[in-house]
């Protein structure tokens, strides 16, 4: 008897067919001119969004822990490379100055000791994926460790959000404060108002997704992601089966926060600007909304969530801006109150349902041979 | 020496009220079934939760094989010195299959070497060996959410034994069987009993049952108001008086006997 495990051969050749589409096909239809630039550096943006979701389905999905500080992360991955671009760009703005320029308009004049190491790339890419993990861990020592669940990891981590979002707000923290870091020049040498280099950036995203992707399948196709989804599951049971389920929490915890890290690295040169109102509260909330709508706990459905709805958005917000907050809200409690399984379940569900259809007739002679034998 | 169980003087209170009081208790080596019975709130269970870790006493010692104290340690600390336990309700991974929930239940628990074993599932043979000594082997593939009630607790048991537990505790693993399902587990049970080494602790208030399980000449400890009242065989403390008198109105003992 072989081991009924988790398969991978579907899997792959889905994964296959998204970076084709994505990483290689939407690229190429953009060098043919059939796709805009402006579409291309859109999709980069919706993708690199897709990584923050894929995190978020790992915690939440897959472990049942709501984590509402995914975007501290993000936050923290998008202003590291952010500084670094700042940096590049130094000596070249209105001032002339060797610091940033909004630092001028704050009377600045040396830059502070925080942001030197900045000026490496190395350093700043580290940084976008080390810091949130190693942040991660530290709240996830503090509190699974101290057997801290549920809810209050939840407000906890809601808790967290808004410090950061505060502190961020703050021009004393050297950070731009409430207009955030903008007007990047380049980005590793290359310049960002050229075609070529966010056509670049577009393809690095979509590589990264992939290959993300493929990182988060093996995870929860491996022991720990068994493990993982019985913490959802039933966290007693296998703790008085043996496990210490706080290391497997901290663990996804970290990787969940190094994703979001990676996306907010991708993130911020495609878009050009990171200010702290993508890093609070809200912004945390409106992940779990992508996942949701997608469907949590498939990998697939938080990308498809957060290409869907962030698609959504860029199309409602030209029109009703005023709109967006409630349409997003509705979609939420449409989630929670018609589909609970996102648009996955729903394609599954058809997927069943066309099935049945195609075998009607068998289960119909059944019934009705069942009805004869009572009626007999 | 040869004891693997010493419970000596065992008191949990919930706010006052005393669950277990001075509760003494020996459990030899060579014993391989202990049944405990009472009636509802005896503190059965309670002293399956302090046994495991659950619960933490407010007085007395719990030593495993002489020197592992277990009242000291964590649920899943516990479970890793080989004491192991089911639960009342069946208590099964629902969305995994019932192979994944073996998977699972097999090899080493401990963070490191989960991630290190990253997709090389070890054990398979012990695995498929327990799956089919309960009876569970054409399930393999199926998602235990699937399983009817008595095989979830098959399921349960088949879990817990995969490692070679030391002291394996089960709590009421007749509850809510059919007759036929009853049957099976007492062959189950003595099946354990033949094959491993493990010795087992059972909660059980079907007195039929227990009599088919204590027929073997096993031993039987009565609990009552958290405390010992009787033990010795089935004869002797069906016999006794004050077990009698406690299960007065509930007619089980009398009933059964």
């Amino acid at each position: 008897m072989t081991a009924p495990v988790r398969p991978w051969d579907r899997e792959l050749v889905r994964v296959g067919l998204f970076g084709a589409v994505f990483a290689v096909g939407l690229p190429t239809a953009n060098g043919l001119g059939f796709v805009s630039d402006y579409y291309l550096n859109l999709f980069g943006k919706y993708l690199a969004l897709a990584i923050l979701a894929l995190g978020m389905d790992l915690i939440w999905g897959y472990t049942g822990i709501l984590s509402l500080g995914q975007a501290i992360f993000f936050g923290i991955g998008a202003y590291s490379i952010g500084m670094h671009m700042m940096l590049e760009s130094s000596g070249k703005g209105v001032y002339g100055e060797p610091v940033p320029d909004f630092m001028i308009w704050n009377q600045v004049y040396a830059l502070p000791l925080f942001w030197k190491p900045y000026t490496s790339a190395v350093f700043a890419i580290g940084s976008s994926l080390l810091l949130p993990a190693l942040l991660a861990t530290v709240i996830g020592v503090l509190t699974f460790r101290r057997r801290l669940r549920g809810t209050y990891f939840a407000i906890l981590t809601q808790a967290i959000a808004f410090a950061v979002w505060l502190m961020l707000n703050r021009n004393e923290m050297k950070l731009g404060g409430t207009n955030g870091l903008t007007d990047f020049k380049s980005v590793l040498g290359f310049s960002l108002s050229s075609p070529g280099t966010l056509r670049a950036l577009y393809v690095v995203t979509a590589a990264v997704l992939v290959g993300a992707l493929l990182l988060a399948q093996a995870i929860v196709r491996s022991k720990t992601g068994l493990v993982l989804e019985a913490i959802r599951d039933n966290e007693r049971r296998l703790e008085f089966l043996g496990y210490d389920t706080a290391g497997f929490k901290i663990f996804v915890f970290a990787v969940s926060a190094a994703l979001a890290g990676l996306a907010g690295l991708l993130y911020a040169p495609q878009v050009g600007i990171i200010t702290p109102s993508q890093v609070g509260v809200l912004p945390s909330l409106e992940i779990v909304i992508w996942v949701a709508f997608g469907g949590r706990g498939t990998l697939w459905g938080a990308l498809v969530g957060a290409i869907s709805v962030n698609w959504l958005r860029s199309v409602l917000t030209g029109t009703y801006p005023r709109l967006w907050p409630i349409i997003l809200g509705g979609l939420f409690m449409a989630v929670i109150l018609l589909f609970p399984a996102g648009l996955i379940g729903l394609a599954v569900r058809a997927k069943a349902l066309v099935a049945r259809r195609g075998r009607a007739v068998a289960p119909a002679a059944v019934a009705a041979s069942g009805v004869n034998r009572h009626t007999a | 020496m040869d004891t693997l169980l010493y419970v000596e003087n065992l008191t949990v209170s919930f706010e006052g009220f005393l669950a277990l009081r001075n509760l003494n208790l020996i459990v030899e080596r060579t014993e391989r079934v202990r049944l405990l019975i009472g009636p509802n709130g005896a503190g059965k269970t309670t002293l399956f939760d302090v046994l495991t870790g659950h619960v933490a006493p407010s007085a007395g010692r719990v030593l495993f094989r002489d020197t592992v104290n277990l009242a000291a340690m964590s649920p899943h600390a516990i479970a890793n010195v080989g004491v192991i336990r089911k639960f009342q309700t069946p208590s099964v991974f629902p969305g995994h299959t019932v192979f994944e929930n073996m998977l699972l239940s097999a090899g080493r628990k401990r963070f490191v070497s989960t991630l290190a074993a990253w997709r090389a599932f070890t054990r398979h043979e012990a695995i498929v060996a327990t799956l089919a000594q309960m009876g569970l082997a054409g399930r393999a593939g199926d998602l235990a959410g699937t399983l009817s009630h008595g095989e979830k607790q098959w399921l349960e048991i088949a879990m817990l034994l995969v490692d070679d537990p030391t002291l394996l505790l089960l709590d009421e693993p007749a509850a809510g069987m059919t007759r036929p399902e009853k049957e099976r587990t007492i062959a189950l049970i003595e099946g354990i009993v033949a094959r491993s080494s493990s010795c087992v602790m059972l909660i059980e208030h079907d007195m039929e049952f227990v009599r088919q399980v204590a027929r073997r000449g096993h031993r039987v400890t009565v609990l009552h108001e958290g405390t010992v009242l009787s033990e010795g065989s089935l004869d002797r403390v069906q016999a006794d008086e004050r077990v009698i008198e406690a299960y007065l109105g509930r007619g089980k003992v009398r009933g059964a006997a």
